[in-house]
């Protein structure tokens, strides 16, 4: 039963820091929205048995992605103070094709007949390494690869040198 | 030398010199009128031989074919009954052929060999002599062919060879305009002339002169039929031998030099015509209303023709309607139903006409003007040979015993009388007309006072030569063909086309010889004192000199349809054309396309999150059409 | 933990809430201006999948470990996109002196 009210509090709050990641005006704003939000989900992980993956996401997510776009949004001018009316046509679009998503996406879920196998099983961070180094080990490897060509990637664009003769 | 070997001698030396002379390098240009002249003797030498060894006209018609393309083993369509279609080349000698290809080439040479008289001072003489030999080639061509489709390829020819050389001095606007307006009305005659053709060969299946007999020709078709294919093919002579209302470019193409005239618009290409009637006389003969209609437009033409030749102060413009006169004498005996007429009449004014015309030529090249009061004044009745001549030419058409053309045209009011008195009494007041501006010409000439000192025209002797020659020898040819038709020679000619004794009725001889003598008397009252005559003809403002003097306003009627009718069709369709065709298919198409293009490229605004959007918008509805199909 | 009834244990309740995160991300991707508002729609966009995973991972499959990999290497994949996305920001801003995305559409046709 608490289980359940807390899960309604999580649910509210990862919902409420969606909703103001994207409609506040001040982009820093919707940054720490953002991390409000990232925090519901890392819970709402908690809740999936995944301990491990809660741990990452509070690790990565808000440790470092959300902290590197907070560092982005500090080097660009802010946007809120030129003030620029918004543009209905456009905000009509957006709602109504997010709309549409989520009728698509919440009649398929609904009526899918989903299995059910149970929620007994070994979720334990054992069992994910064994398996990262088994059976995933060549996602395992692919994604260190992006990792080292996202890094190399990102220095080339930000090189500001000129390329030597 | 066999036939065929003749034959090909015939129809390509002179193409061989046209050619040579085209083809010669700018320094060797003055010998083109000695290859010009070699080209034509070569041509006559051999039509003579040829006529020689056929004199007994055994064994003819003697055709050598070449099938050239069958078109179709099948019949084609089952209304009509052919079941083999084709096309072949070849050539076909027979007495008729013989005859023609004669007068063609002898007449050519004596016009080349006076060329060279007549055109010794001009600076273009190379392409002239070029065109004459091709011409030469071109008329042969026509005269020789076998089959309708051959005749009509030459007769094209002929007609571009006769707009060469009537534009001969382009540099004239007149000549030009002359040579564009007898080309252009020939085509309209060959418009009739090729429908009658494409006619013909799709329900006949063969254009084969020895096919198109009048038997066969009747037992397959309708009169209907054969009416309309006679009246088509009518209109291509009516174009050639200018005939009413196709006549009016004959006068204009007077333009041209004189030895032209004398070959083409006398002689030869407007013979063409005639020479088609008879040649085809199986289609044109089976069907009399066909006849019929040839009979009254060569009345008509001869009437317009004599009629517009008693007022004309060119010599050669007398000479040019006097031909359209001629020809439509012949015209109307093919119509009468005597083709050997019309030939033997053809053949007689062929000689006799260019005979005239080179006479003209001579005054015109020594006086330097085509105005007969003018050579009158200056002296003309001091050349000797040439007035001779002229005389010998006009007693002969005038149709004066002993001269050939009274022989000949004789033999047409013969044959008109049997048919019809009205028509009879058109082609009598036809010679009476003839006979009335043939002796004004000469009265003119003769009873003027010349003015000022007659100038002698010195040259070297071979000049002489090349004006006497031919002078010479036509008039005597002109002399001795008539008398071929006579009993006195066994009527040869006659037979040998394959007519019938001349009767020599006594009441027709009468007749003519009565309206001789009234014509003469009526023209030396008028103009034994011709400076008077001029000033009266000059005055003379009545109402029947109007007429004569616009042509009976039939150029007028030409202008009017070509500029108010033709033009405003003609710009109509490019109303059309650049409207509808160009601006609406053509253009807005384009446009629209382009319109379209501009549309959706406004798709394309650079901003990423609308084109997100339109992906996104796409792709649920692929989504929803494939969840759909399930 | 032990009857269905409660909402933390059904797989609708988390597929509802992946749906909602979605569409948020959605609108926020197309109606924000700013380009890094917009890359935080993206971050949205993939937390809800990561959602997804493993909800389907707790109730439909028997082997526990794959979801969990799974949702370790969109975590991985989102933080190289965030990097180069972060770089391209800046190149960006470099030139038009604006993160404003609609200043960017020297594309258009």
């Amino acid at each position: 039963m608490i289980i359940d009210v807390v899960f309604f509090g999580i649910v509210a709050i990862t919902l409420v820091g969606a909703f103001l990641a994207v409609s506040l005006k001040n982009v820093f704003h919707n940054a720490l929205a953002l991390i409000l939000c990232l925090f519901g989900v890392a819970c709402l992980f908690i809740y999936l048995n995944s301990e491990f993956l809660a741990i990452m996401e509070i690790i990565i997510y808000i440790g470092a992605i959300s902290i590197a776009i907070i560092f982005a949004i500090m080097f660009s001018q802010p946007m809120y103070q030129k003030d620029e009316k918004r543009n209905p046509v456009k905000i009509g679009r957006s709602l109504a094709i997010a709309v549409v998503f989520l009728g698509g996406l919440l009649w398929t879920l609904r009526q899918a007949p989903w299995p059910n196998a149970g929620t007994q099983g070994d979720y334990s961070l054992q069992a994910i390494g064994k398996s990262l180094l088994t059976e995933n080990i060549l996602p395992f490897e692919v994604v260190s690869l992006i990792l080292v060509i996202a890094i190399i990637g990102a220095l080339l664009i930000s090189n500001t040198k000129e390329p030597r003769e | 030398m066999t036939d065929l070997n003749l034959l090909w001698t015939i129809q390509v030396a002179p193409l061989l010199a046209f050619l040579l002379i085209q083809i010669s390098p700018k320094n060797l240009k003055k010998i083109a009128p000695l290859v010009g002249v070699a080209g034509s003797l070569l041509a006559a030498a051999a039509s003579l031989v040829l006529l020689w060894q056929h004199l007994g006209g055994h064994g003819m018609p003697i055709e050598f074919v070449h099938k050239w393309l069958v078109v179709s083993d099948r019949p084609l369509w089952d209304a009509v009954p052919v079941d083999r279609y084709e096309l072949i080349v070849g050539f076909l000698m027979d007495p008729l052929n013989l005859l023609m290809i004669n007068l063609v080439t002898t007449i050519s040479f004596f016009v080349q060999l006076f060329s060279v008289y007549y055109m010794h001072e001009d600076p273009s003489r190379p392409r002239y002599f070029g065109f004459l030999s091709f011409f030469s080639f071109a008329m042969t061509g026509l005269v020789l062919s076998n089959n309708l489709l051959q005749t009509f390829l030459f007769w094209e020819l002929v007609g571009l060879t006769s707009y060469l050389l009537i534009g001969f001095w382009y540099e004239k606007t007149s000549a030009s305009k002359a040579a564009k307006k007898a080309f252009v009305v020939n085509r309209l005659g060959d418009l009739g002339f090729y429908l009658g053709i494409i006619i013909l060969f799709l329900l006949f299946g063969t254009l084969n002169f020895t096919a198109l007999t009048t038997e066969a020709l009747q037992g397959r078709f309708s009169t209907s039929i054969l009416t309309v294919l006679g009246i088509l093919i009518f209109m291509g002579v009516m174009g050639k031998s200018a005939q009413f209302p196709l006549h009016a470019w004959l006068p204009d193409a007077m333009e041209g030099p004189t030895p032209v005239s004398a070959l083409i618009h006398s002689a030869t290409m407007v013979a063409a015509g005639v020479f088609l009637l008879s040649r085809a006389y199986g289609l044109f003969g089976a069907s009399f209303t066909t006849l019929a209609v040839i009979l009254t437009i060569g009345a008509i033409t001869a009437l317009i023709g004599a009629s517009l030749a008693t007022i004309q102060k060119d010599i050669k413009r007398i000479m040019a309607y006097s031909t359209i006169s001629q020809l439509g004498l012949m015209v109307m005996a093919v119509g009468a139903g005597s083709p050997v007429a019309s030939m033997f009449h053809l053949s007689t004014h062929a000689y006799f006409k260019s005979l005239l015309f080179l006479t003209a030529g001579a005054f015109i090249h020594h006086f330097h003007t085509n105005d007969i009061w003018e050579i009158a004044k200056k002296g003309g009745k001091k050349e000797t040979l040439p007035l001779l001549a002229l005389c010998l030419g006009l007693f002969s058409l005038c149709g004066i015993f002993p001269f050939s053309g009274f022989f000949s045209k004789d033999m047409i009011l013969e044959a008109v009388k049997e048919k019809n008195i009205f028509f009879y009494g058109a082609a009598l007041f036809t010679s009476f007309l003839t006979v009335y501006y043939s002796f004004r010409l000469l009265f003119v000439l003769l009873f003027s006072k010349p003015t000022g000192e007659v100038h002698a025209h010195p040259g070297p002797f071979f000049l002489k030569y090349a004006m006497a020659k031919p002078l010479i020898s036509l008039a005597v040819i002109s002399l001795f063909v008539g008398a071929l038709g006579t009993p006195l020679f066994g009527s040869r000619i006659l037979h040998w086309l394959g007519g019938h004794e001349s009767h020599m009725n006594l009441g027709l001889i009468a007749t003519t010889a009565a309206l001789i003598i009234a014509g003469a008397a009526l023209a030396f009252m008028q103009f034994k004192n011709p400076e008077a005559a001029l000033i009266k003809l000059d005055a003379d403002k009545g109402f029947v000199k109007n007429i004569l003097e616009n042509r009976f306003y039939i150029d007028d009627l030409y202008e009017f349809l070509v500029e108010k009718i033709s033009h405003k069709i003609a710009g109509l369709f490019d109303w059309f054309d650049r409207k509808v065709i160009n601006g609406l298919m053509v253009n807005q198409t384009a446009y629209s396309v382009m319109r379209l293009g501009r549309v959706i490229s406004r798709l394309q605004d650079g901003l990423l999150q609308d084109y997100l959007s339109l992906a996104m918008i796409v792709g649920v509805a692929i989504i929803f059409w494939l969840i759909k199909a399930t | 933990m032990t009857a269905a009834p409660l909402f933390s244990q059904s797989l609708q309740s988390y597929l509802l809430v992946s749906s909602l995160l979605f569409a948020m991300g959605i609108f926020g991707l197309l109606a924000r201006r700013n380009l890094v508002a917009i890359l935080i729609s993206l971050e949205l966009i993939l937390n809800s999948a990561s959602i997804n995973f493993l909800a389907f991972n707790k109730f439909c499959l028997v082997d526990k470990t794959v979801g969990q990999v799974f949702v370790v290497f969109i975590i991985a994949l989102a933080a190289a996109e965030v990097c180069i996305g972060l770089s391209l920001i800046l190149l960006l801003y470099r030139r038009k002196d604006s993160i404003n995305i609609e200043q960017a559409k020297e594309l258009k046709g």
